[in-house]
């Protein structure tokens, strides 16, 4: 027996899906309807993730059960933050941000630098071998990956050997996109999928 | 009007008529065409089944309901093979839309297995700050989450007793619909040695094959195509999912028919208008010399 | 003041930078430490950054409906919708024929999330579909070397990376090529190859660049160069 209130819910999820795919044949009221119902309910539910994931068992529990009051510097901190819709307080923002985007750039440096440019750099300058379709293959990335750095570096002007270079960046780039644009059809087609079935499952009762 | 204008100025709402019918259509009616995996998705799948029984996995599911059809099925295909090879699953989120979601598949999946929260698995929950968090896994996992989803403590979990940083983990995957799988390979996975595998969505899979290529990752998973490989995999090397034992979501699996007539039809429509765009080219040309 | 406005915040991302700059070259408990305590710090930063974004939301919707602009009506659905969810999620009682916990499985709050924000959600990205369909329709032409390029790269992967691409690949004839069997078309080798070497190739041209300038950007922060960070005014 399916709870009365799983099948309540069904029918407004298939009605808030066919509010929200009504869209397709124009912009409407339903439409509209749909949309700030939206946007009213994710951000109430941000708050709540925010609150009960982050401020209650971050702040409030540490300070309860540890006794840990450190945590009212961040706190005060995360407050300055939220000053910033006050124009005569916001510039108290600028020290939680300071902390925030200051520390961090220091704490990512060292780790983008051995986690991902060396590691990434190495792979392309590796010793060939494995076979000829193998070595072609590390030629053809080697080639790809410093044609596009060049076609991305505008401090040399793009004419004669330069001009080339870039231009056949341009092609393993244009590929590139190629590959991401039909990755991302399906992407789409996917999510249209997921719908689809759901609509089709709730009329099914399954 | 001839055949090449009608093309070229064809209404879209046909156009989109015939992909929500070839959407439908193979949902209500399915052909089941085979589906064949790609070395990205055996990676992973081989890469979890060769970890010896009880290993821990830590999975993060970062993605919300915008990517769930993509997603949630791979979500519960991979809780099910840990849990049939009884790893300890160590799971948490990134995303703020994703604690639900992600609640629902180890609940279910758990249960399915008759887990226990807090020994067999821990559901860590969602904390803010990608890097602030990945990070802070790699000294302690419980100091970064106190608490788990439900609220409970986590240092005296009895997973928490052997387990204590990301070090501690035999495997990291990351099911993932933006950049996380970035910060996860540069605040985790390469400091700390540990192996990784990703599962995002088709949008931004053709973005980490750098890191696959680099061997920074054992595997990628693209989409929802990736999801129904990996259930593939699962049904091929565990007959007891084909048999009906344990269910997963196996939703990606009934999707690829109408994925596959759907991008036939978008393929066929590219090549037809580029076709007519061609003649509709050449005929002004000629219109233009004739005057 | 103008110290506190201006260098104060100079002087707090100078000192947090470099302090977690140098504690990864010195490997203690000192440094492990004083890694744990700012990222903790910034963990709750972060919580109440999300909260500033979802405030200037709403006192958007509250002047809407103030100045009574075209289409205030909708923002009242807006703040009922955010008022309903925190009551869900806020409320000191239980709420009959729902589980007990605000969160838990069966709770009003997630049966909310489960029934109204999940399919809007997934809705609201899934009819992106029509208009990519009706795009690449429209609009994908082969008008030059590039953009035919992308047409091809994009065609062979939509074709290869689902079932259909598997079946048209097995129909067509076989030939022999240093003691190996291959099809005339085979999608699964073309777009493995087309993923793993053209494509990681440019994409990691790109991430070289984007690494680099995520190098020079944290030092600009750190020595005070970039500022934006700071916003307007004085």
């Amino acid at each position: 027996m399916i709870p009365v209130g799983e099948v309540i819910g069904t029918w407004i999820a298939v009605g808030l899906t066919l509010m929200m795919f009504s869209f397709i044949y124009r912009d409407n009221p339903a439409f509209k309807f749909g949309e700030h119902l939206y946007l009213g309910i994710s951000v109430g539910y941000y708050v709540n993730i925010q609150y009960w994931s982050t401020i209650y068992p971050l702040v409030f529990q540490e300070m309860q059960q540890h006794h840990n009051y450190w945590v009212l510097i961040p706190t005060m901190l995360g407050i300055f933050i939220l000053l910033r819709i006050i124009p005569s307080l916001s510039w108290l923002s600028r020290m939680s941000f300071a902390l925030y985007i200051g520390g961090f750039a220091g704490y990512s440096l060292p780790l983008i630098v051995h986690s991902l440019l060396l590691p990434q750099l190495s792979q392309t300058l590796q010793p060939y071998g494995g076979g000829v379709g193998p070595v072609i293959n590390q030629i053809l990335i080697l080639v790809a990956v410093f044609s596009t750095l060049i076609y991305f570096f505008f401090s040399l002007e793009h004419r004669k050997t330069v001009g080339v270079i870039s231009r056949l960046g341009i092609v393993f780039i244009m590929v590139s996109f190629g590959a991401s644009f039909g990755y991302t059809v399906m992407a789409r087609i996917s999510l249209l999928i997921g719908r689809f079935q759901f609509i089709i499952d709730s009329f099914r009762g399954q | 009007m001839d055949f090449v204008t009608l093309i070229l100025n064809l209404d879209r709402k046909i156009i989109f008529g015939c992909v929500a019918l070839l959407v439908i259509w193979p949902l209500l009616v399915p052909i089941q065409m085979p589906i064949g995996t790609t070395p990205e998705v055996r990676s992973i799948f081989a890469a979890i089944d060769a970890l010896p029984n009880g290993s821990d996995v830590m999975i993060a599911a970062d993605y919300d309901p915008s990517s769930k059809p993509e997603l949630q099925p791979f979500t519960y295909s991979l809780l099910a093979h840990c849990f049939e090879k009884d790893h300890k699953v160590h799971i948490l989120t990134l995303w703020p839309g994703g604690p639900a979601l992600i609640q629902q598949a180890i609940e279910e999946v758990g249960a399915q297995y008759g887990k226990q929260s807090g020994t067999d698995y821990c559901f860590l929950g969602y904390k803010p700050g990608n890097a602030a968090v990945v990070g802070g896994l790699t000294n302690s996992i419980t100091g970064t989450y106190p608490t788990d989803f439900y609220n409970r403590p986590t240092a005296n979990m009895p997973i928490y007793q052997r387990v204590q940083r990301v070090k501690d983990c035999d495997y990291i995957v990351d099911i993932a619909a933006g950049a996380t799988v970035e910060v996860w390979i540069a605040f985790a996975s390469a400091p700390e040695n540990v192996p990784m595998s990703a599962a995002c969505t088709a949008v931004s899979a053709a973005g980490y094959y750098p890191y696959y290529q680099a061997g920074q990752l054992d595997g990628i998973s693209g989409g929802m195509k990736g999801s129904a490989e990996y259930d593939v995999l699962l049904m091929d090397k565990y007959p007891n999912f084909k048999n009906g034992g344990p269910r997963v979501a196996g939703n990606a699996v009934k999707g690829m028919d109408a994925q596959s007539a759907v991008h036939l039809f978008i393929v066929l429509s590219i090549i037809l208008a580029n076709i007519c765009y061609f003649i509709a080219n050449k005929r002004q040309r000629e219109e233009r010399r004739n005057a | 003041m103008i110290f506190l406005k201006r260098q104060l915040p100079i002087i707090i991302a100078f000192v947090a930078g470099i302090m977690m700059w140098i504690r990864y070259y010195i490997p203690s408990e000192v440094s492990t430490n004083l890694e744990d305590g700012y990222l903790e710090w910034v963990r709750i930063i972060v919580g109440f950054a999300a909260i500033l974004g979802i405030l200037s939301l709403l006192q958007h919707h509250m002047l809407k409906i103030r100045m009574k602009r075209p289409g205030f009506a909708f923002s009242y659905v807006t703040i009922a919708a955010f008022a309903m969810m925190m009551f869900a999620g806020f409320a000191p009682f239980n709420f009959p024929g729902f589980a007990e916990k605000n969160m838990e499985t069966g709770s009003l709050f997630n049966w909310l999330y489960e029934f109204t924000f999940i399919p809007m959600q997934a809705t609201m990205f899934s009819v992106l579909a029509f208009f990519i369909a009706s795009a690449a329709f429209r609009a994908f032409r082969a008008r030059s070397m590039e953009a035919t390029l992308l047409l091809v790269a994009a065609i062979i992967m939509m074709v290869g990376r689902v079932p259909i691409g598997d079946l048209i690949s097995n129909a067509t004839p076989t030939f022999m090529l240093f003691g190996n069997e291959y099809h005339f078309i085979d999608f699964e080798e073309w777009t493995g190859w087309l993923l793993n070497v053209p494509n990681a190739a440019a994409k990691r041209g790109i991430l070289l660049g984007v690494y680099l300038s995520q190098i020079a950007i944290s030092i600009r922060i750190i020595f005070g160069i970039e500022r934006t960070y700071m916003g307007g005014g004085d």
